[in-house]
């Protein structure tokens, strides 16, 4: 059995916490992703992807991990607009940004988590998404 | 009753006048280089070339997973094609200042995606190729040295800076 990473578990911590609220969930229901979108089989949107940009154990002290985790937002450019967008990442931002997650049935504390940047609104073209990227630095144990 | 925060700072630097100031500044311009150098290296693989990467099924799809297919490590490095990326890296120093009762002084570098629109899909990634935090990866490679210098130039004149 393969032990599972301090790393996926803050992912799914996150994941759970975005899926809970009801806003979120209306928009992007089940595709909260765990994985950057790119390596996701045929995804569909709109879409939120969770992706460690980077990990260093023992970060500060023993035990502890410092994460950096992104979260994208992908949106179908057709159907949406950046000001909507814009209003996902705010929704994000209060749910998460300096946040105590409390959610108990990951196994992972979160002792901090802070949004190090937003941005930039970005257009992918092929497949014509907007796309939007929130950078947050986690201290997990 | 130990002297802290704004008054310990403001005594450093009445003993040791622009002195102080200047070696943080110039330990910030120090570290400026570190990390300029750092980023321009990791952004200029030159060991496979597009014909290569092509070969190789272009290792950077996503296809490959979330970090590609590793072929140099780490796996966010970036190979050096046109060169805009190489001269879009812009630097610099925020020299020191006290803010709110702590000394405050920065280095950066970065990628000026208005020299190289390119930059933003390397780093964030897109739909179809991975994410390289190429600035974050090169920050921490250096991270341990910045700090080895600050405490080597800073220790002699503030006995309890941190």
């Amino acid at each position: 059995m393969t032990a599972v990473s301090v790393e996926e578990k803050v992912i799914e911590k996150v994941r759970k916490v975005l899926y809970k609220n009801p806003t979120i969930n209306n928009t992007f229901s089940n595709r909260i992703y765990l994985q950057h979108i790119n390596s996701i089989t045929e995804p569909k949107f709109p879409a939120i992807s969770l992706h460690i940009r980077n990990s260093i154990r023992d970060f500060n002290a023993r035990g502890y991990h410092g994460i950096s985790l992104q979260i994208d937002i992908w949106v179908q450019k057709k159907n949406h607009t950046f000001e909507k967008v814009f209003d996902m990442a705010d929704k994000i931002r209060n749910l998460i940004d300096r946040q105590d997650l409390t959610d108990t049935t990951v196994p992972v504390t979160v002792a901090l988590i802070t949004e190090a940047g937003a941005g930039p609104a970005m257009h992918d073209p092929d497949p014509d998404l907007l796309h939007y990227p929130l950078v947050y630095e986690v201290i997990a144990l | 009753m130990p002297v802290q925060g704004t008054r310990l700072v403001v005594n450093n630097i009445k003993r040791f006048g622009g002195g102080f100031l200047g070696t943080v500044n110039g330990t910030m311009t120090v570290i400026e280089k570190m990390l300029r150098n750092q980023v321009d290296e990791n952004i200029s693989l030159s060991d496979h070339g597009p014909r290569d990467l092509s070969a190789l099924d272009n290792p950077y799809a996503a296809r490959h997973g979330s970090q590609g297919l590793r072929i140099h490590n780490p796996y966010w490095q970036v190979h050096e094609q046109s060169g805009e990326l190489r001269i879009s890296i812009e630097s610099g120093t925020v020299k020191a200042s006290l803010v709110g009762g702590k000394l405050k002084a920065s280095a950066f570098a970065g990628l000026n995606e208005g020299q190289a629109e390119h930059a933003l899909y390397v780093v964030f990634g897109t739909s179809r190729m991975i994410p390289r935090p190429v600035l974050e990866g090169s920050r921490d490679q250096v991270k341990g040295q910045a700090l080895a210098l600050l405490n080597k130039t800073l220790k002699g004149a503030v006995g309890s800076f941190r």
